[in-house]
């Protein structure tokens, strides 16, 4: 029916307004890491149960990319954060 | 303004010439100003400070507005632009967006079906607008006053949202045409 | 033995009488009955067939539980089967039928079943239909299907209408019982914005059978007070006929709101069916208990029903089951029906108790038979008589109705739907409900507790708790007194021993307590299990009313609690939902939303026919008089553009703005191009690639001022490109000062290409448009003559001289008129998106047709534009990996069929001349194709292994689905004008190789 997600922006909006891209701990690595850095960047992904951040875009709101950390199990929502305003702020996302 | 062109609204045929209006009413702009601000990460707090007390804004995003009045107004969107500078991409969306205005006491049940947004007056209160799922399609929603709402769609999907709106407010009568 | 209507009682209005058919019979009934009420009025006990052994079966309750009374409502395309008789509310003109009946509900043909009834145990299908398995699918599958089911749908589609919709609350209460009520008067009076839903047409729930008084009022007359002052308050929704039917993530409930369902021909105005979705911030789950049957021999004959059935049957429909009744019950309820039953002055024959003393008041000359059991039914298609086995003897007593109490279980569904398992509860032998979400309470009879007073005292305790936690002050709501007579509590009996005939325990998929055994001895004794090999529990009921008592029938046999056993899991739907509902008003044209370019109505009236192209409508060619296919007007069209000019909209492509400091260094990163040296006033060809190396989307970048972009991207690919470049910007270059838009509706675009465009165009825009003036990949804003600001681009992606031109969306179909008429003294021609096909196919030009995922620039003839020189671009690191440059990698080619009568099609394999067609020796894929109008014969670019080595070579071209297989020469991809000397719309001259221009 619906997944509900507190956009820092928006308020409470269901996940329809929503696209996923992953986790967000991972980020693109320096142009010189080794190709086997790239590899795992690209290519390999942990599919964890429980706890876990990701991209969250809120394409049919603000269209800003959050970073939602739940747990993927029950779907409890810990917290919601625009990533350029955390990651401009130096917060690591890990 | 433009010469010899015409413009054609999204929504010409859409209704009819002259439209009953019900107490539950949606009322279609016919050349309606939009403008899109955007500012970029190094302005936006300079950017927001600028658009304070701008008639017609509506919140976008953290960084993104848009400005809506009734009338289309290139001396405006030139004075904005001026205005805003390097600043923030200032773009004419006039043409790209369709405007409407739904008013009567079944507004916020019509829109209910459409929106998920909660649209309780202590919730979303007079001058308060977002950016929101409406239908299928996406859409910035704004509480003008009590039961007028204004919608503003893109052209492309207009004439299918706009379909969809008059269908969800079949039961309540709603009536529909171009504001005179 | 009849069943028939009380002289006087209830809640339904004589004065209006309501005539209806089953099974063709016209009956009659009153407004605020059911079906089921209706049809107890007029003696029509006997309501359907049973699934596997077509026993004729009865009306068993008075609610949304019902497994029996399963009919088919309505005609044509409103047909409806397996609607529960019991919950259907009854309307002029109703049309039923009994089903699961051959040829008709009286004599029934798969009543034979019941011979077989040895043969047909749990399993038996695993076990009977194994062999031959020939047989699995042409036999046996038909055969169990016609002799076993339910309703059958009708074909015809559903003439209504449903929607769908938000609602948002402080409070959601599910159930308007007496704790419902209370519970949202409370938080109604102290201003919450509460909901109250109820599945029934009328709110109250068990007030409304009840005979007892609150606050000195009848029970149903206090639901009708409480309802009236809840509807006068503002902040309180009431929502009847609405079924709460899932409890979802975060506080999201669905529910069916049965809008016309009570209606024999529905407005078109609303829908029949409403499907919510409430956004509660607290919910109250007050939605009651469940009777269950006894399970004893031959407890599922017609006239059979539970206790508070029959109660409300009497006291809110007015109507009995039966002239005689007599009552089997191991608690207090059979009591109280007993004495709702006299008050109405029908006779009890006597009343069965499993317990050897009560102290519950029996009502006057009542007989109570105490440690005894039901063993035994008679009767065919009705009740006749009961055999009640007491301390080793047999009794057999008449009587044309029994009413059945077995104990209550608490309606604890929701509260269970997301994987908290129930909780057993040895002190009332009941599951109840966990404690798993704070913002989620149950109250009353769902909450386990018995009588009327508990359940209204906990329904104002927890709407209370919910104001403490909103820190809200509760304006005075005291709890009403109740008079009601004392009731003991029942003493669970999961199975009432000594049954000479079938003991059911699921109704609905006609399971009884030897199918459980079977399933015990044969190592199925887990309750999933159980559920599975039985199929208890499994039918449209999800075992509301049989699935307690498995458990308590297993628990026994094994010899463990139930609570041990468990139950098998809660999911939603609470109740069965219409699919139309789900589907709400997505269905037909509406399924998904329908994109208009600014030019439809322009190319309507030019004669477009269109395609369905993504969510676009876009021109597919243009008919002209005479033309009778596609074919022929896209060749004119192809034709007409290299020879004169032709007009193409374009302005579905995906238009983006980018502003910044730092934008040409974020647009240098997204593209594998160079662009940060892209002068002011021009335009670039540029190629997206993913992290992977392989080519995203491709398009053309204009460079407006020095901190202004203007980017096209494909039509396709235009929402994902820009979420592509918001999340670079966002999260991975944060730092980068930069922002951007989305313009793809401000913008009419049209092609305007052939060699006649610069003259139609300069006509019409007040600039210096010669090729000093305006040379190729120029892209300025310019002025059209009568004063309209528009946006010139010279690229051509027909390989033509071309232009496109881009004007505020309004204006788009006057400008477009406006090129046409001054084009009509050039030939200019309307040409559509085939036409445009065939243009860039004979150019060697790609699309997603070629650009499919796994394609490198390099794959498609553009290496040489990847910029690896620069620090980073999206895409660059991969690039180099093995395999990525591997020689035999697929590239883009043409191809030309050596019989120009053999049509090379999309989707066809390459294979080398004598090589078996085989995975290992495939060569590559065609990937577009078409008749070249230009040269005259078919054409077709293809993706072919080390295919730049190859150009000369002959291949096969193979395609076993459609019967193709004919050799064609490998060629150049570039079709037409190799030289681009067209660009220029100047006679063929030599010329330095073009970048390629712009793409679609």
């Amino acid at each position: 029916m619906a997944s509900l997600i507190s956009c820092p922006h928006c308020g409470t909006r269901p996940k329809e307004e929503f696209s996923i891209k992953g986790d967000a701990t991972r980020m693109r690595p320096s142009p010189q890491a080794p190709a086997e850095v790239w590899h795992k960047f690209v290519f390999i992904r942990d599919n964890p149960k429980g706890r876990h951040k990701e991209f969250w875009h809120h394409v049919l709101g603000c269209r800003r990319w959050l970073v939602v950390e739940r747990d993927t199990l029950t779907h409890e929502v810990y917290g919601v954060t625009d990533a350029q305003q955390a990651l401009k702020a130096g917060e690591a996302v890990e | 303004m433009n010469g010899p062109f015409m413009l054609r609204h999204a929504l010409d045929g859409a209704v009819s010439a002259n439209p009953a209006r019900g107490v539950n009413h949606v009322e279609i702009l016919a050349d309606p100003l939009v403008i899109s601000i955007s500012a970029r990460p190094a302005t936006v707090a300079r950017v927001k400070e600028r658009l304070a007390g701008e008639e017609g804004l509506r919140f976008s995003g953290p960084a993104e507005w848009l400005v809506v009045a009734p009338r289309h107004d290139a001396i405006r969107v030139k004075s904005l632009t001026e205005a805003m500078g390097a600043d923030a991409l200032v773009a004419d969306q006039s043409g790209g967006r369709v405007v409407l205005r739904l008013s009567g006491p079944a507004a916020r049940a019509i829109l209910a079906k459409l929106t998920p947004l909660d649209l309780h007056p202590d919730v979303f209160g007079e001058g308060q607008s977002a950016n929101a799922f409406f239908g299928h399609v996406g859409v910035n929603l704004a509480r003008l006053e009590g039961d007028v709402f204004e919608l503003v769609l893109m052209r492309s999907f207009a004439l299918f949202a706009f379909e969809e709106l008059l269908e969800m407010g079949l039961e309540f009568g709603l009536t529909a045409g171009f504001a005179t | 033995m009849t069943g028939s209507r009380l002289s006087s009682g209830g809640l339904v209005d004589r004065s209006r009488s309501l005539s209806f058919t089953f099974d063709g019979k016209t009956l009659s009934g009153y407004e605020g009955d059911t079906l089921a009420s209706a049809l107890i009025a007029n003696d029509q006990l006997l309501v359907g067939r049973s699934f596997k052994y077509h026993r004729p079966r009865g009306i068993l309750t008075a609610g949304s539980a019902e497994p029996n009374a399963l009919v088919t409502l309505g005609r044509g395309g409103r047909t409806e089967p397996n609607t529960r008789a019991t919950v259907a509310e009854l309307y002029q003109g109703l049309e039923a039928r009994s089903q699961n009946r051959w040829p008709s509900l009286e004599w029934d043909v798969g009543s034979l079943n019941s011979l077989l009834s040895p043969f047909l145990g749990a399993g038996f299908y695993y076990k009977t239909f194994m062999w031959p398995k020939a047989f699995w699918e042409k036999v046996y599958e038909p055969f169990i299907r016609m002799a076993a089911g339910l309703g059958r749908l009708e074909m015809e589609a559903d003439p209504d209408r449903y929607e769908k919709a938000w609602a948002h609350c402080d409070l959601l209460v599910v159930g308007a019982g007496p704790a419902g009520l209370m519970a949202a008067l409370t938080a109604g009076r102290a201003g919450l914005r509460v909901i109250l839903a109820d599945e029934d047409f009328r709110l109250g729930g068990s007030l409304l059978p009840s005979m007892a008084s609150v606050d000195g009022a009848k029970a149903a007359d206090f639901a009708a007070t409480t309802v009236a002052e809840l509807q006068s308050l503002g902040n309180v929704t009431l929502m009847p006929r609405t079924t709460v039917f899932g409890w979802y993530d975060d506080m999201v409930f669905g529910a069916v709101e049965k809008v016309q369902k009570h209606v024999a021909v529905p407005s078109h105005d609303r829908p029949v069916e409403r499907l919510w979705r409430i956004h509660a911030h607290h919910a109250v789950l007050a939605t009651g208990a469940i009777e269950r049957p006894l399970v004893f021999g031959g407890n599922d004959k017609p006239g059979i029903m539970t206790a508070s059935a029959t109660s409300t049957y009497v006291n809110r429909y007015g109507v009995s089951p039966g002239d005689r009744v007599a009552v089997f019950t191991n608690g207090g309820t059979g009591y109280r029906t007993a004495q709702d039953l006299v008050s109405a002055g029908i006779q009890v024959t006597a009343i069965v108790d499993t317990r050897a003393g009560a102290d519950d008041r029996v009502p006057d000359g009542v007989r109570v038979v105490r440690s005894a059991g039901v063993v035994d039914t008679q009767g065919r298609k009705r009740l006749g008589s009961i055999i009640v086995e007491r301390a080793g003897f047999e009794e057999e007593i008449a009587c044309d109705a029994l009413a059945m109490s077995g104990g209550w279980t608490p309606t604890i569904h929701l509260a269970c739907q997301r994987g908290a398992k129930p909780v057993w509860s040895e002190e009332k032998q009941v599951f109840l409900a966990p404690d798993s979400d704070p913002r989620l309470t149950l109250a009353g009879a769902a909450n386990g507790l018995e009588t009327l007073a508990e359940a209204l005292a906990d329904g104002a305790a927890k709407a209370f708790a919910v104001l403490a936690k909103l820190e809200r002050t509760a304006s005075g709501t005291d709890v009403p007194a109740v008079e009601e007579a004392r009731s003991s509590v029942h003493s669970p009996v999961w199975y009432v021993g000594g049954a000479r005939s079938k003991a059911f325990v699921d109704y609905q998929n006609d399971v009884h307590v030897k199918d459980l055994a079977l399933a015990q001895r044969e190592a199925y004794s887990s309750v999933e299990l159980s559920k599975r090999y039985t199929t208890s529990g499994m039918a449209t009921d999800q075992g509301k009313i049989a699935n307690q008592n498995a458990t308590g029938i297993i628990a026994a046999m094994r010899g463990i609690s139930p609570g041990e056993v468990g139950l098998s899991t809660y999911r939603p739907f609470y109740t069965p939902v219409s699919l139309g509902v789900i589907a709400g008003t997505s269905r037909d044209e509406h399924g998904r939303p329908v994109r208009r370019s600014p030019l439809h109505a322009w190319a309507e009236k030019n004669g477009a026919t269109f395609v369905e192209a993504g969510l676009w409508y876009r021109s597919s060619y243009f008919l002209k008089p005479g033309e009778k296919t596609w074919r022929e007007a896209c060749d004119r069209e192809v034709l007409n553009v290299r020879a004169n000019a032709g007009l193409c909209d374009v302005s579905t492509l995906g238009k983006i703005e980018v502003k910044g400091p730092d934008a040409a260094e974020f647009l240098n990163r997204l593209y594998c191009n160079a662009m940060l040296k892209l002068p002011v006033g021009k335009a670039r060809y540029g190629l997206m690639l993913r992290e992977d190396g392989m080519v995203h989307d491709d398009g053309t970048v204009s460079r407006l001022a020095e901190d202004h972009f203007f980017l096209t991207t494909t039509t396709a690919m235009a929402a994902e490109v820009l979420s592509h470049m918001e999340y670079y910007a966002q999260t991975q270059w944060p730092d980068l000062d930069v922002t951007m838009v989305s313009v793809s509706d401000q913008w009419a675009q049209m092609a305007i290409a052939g060699p006649k465009s610069r003259a139609i165009l300069s006509k019409i825009v007040d600039a210096d448009l010669s090729e000093e003036g305006f040379p190729f990949l120029a892209a300025r804003e310019v002025m059209l003559k009568g004063g309209l600001a528009a946006r010139l681009f010279r690229i051509s992606f027909s390989g033509e001289l071309a232009y496109e031109l881009a004007v505020p969306a309004g204006y788009g179909e006057a400008v477009a008129d406006l090129v046409m008429s001054a084009g009509a003294e050039h030939g200019i021609c309307a040409y559509g998106l085939e036409a445009l096909n065939v243009l860039r196919i004979e150019k060697g030009h790609v699309t997603h047709a070629e650009l499919n995922g796994t394609v490198t620039p390099d794959d498609a003839g553009f290496g040489k534009m990847m910029a690896m020189q620069k620090p980073d671009f999206v895409g660059k690191q991969l690039s180099s990996r093995f395999g990525l440059t591997a020689a035999d990698r697929l590239q883009l080619v043409g191809l030309k069929p050596v019989d120009p009568k053999n049509d090379i099609r999309t989707g066809a394999h390459l294979l080398k001349e004598g090589a078996k067609p085989s995975m290992a020796n495939d060569q590559g894929i065609v990937t577009s194709n078409c008749f070249s109008p230009t040269l005259q014969h078919p054409i077709a670019l293809a993706l072919l292994k080390s295919g730049r080595e190859r150009m000369g070579e002959t291949i096969v071209v193979f395609d076993r689905l459609r019967g193709d297989e004919f050799p064609a020469v490998v060629c150049s991809p570039v079709f037409v004008d190799p030289e681009n000397a067209k660009l220029k719309g100047e006679p063929a001259r030599p010329a330095r190789p073009a970048q390629k221009e712009a793409a679609e």
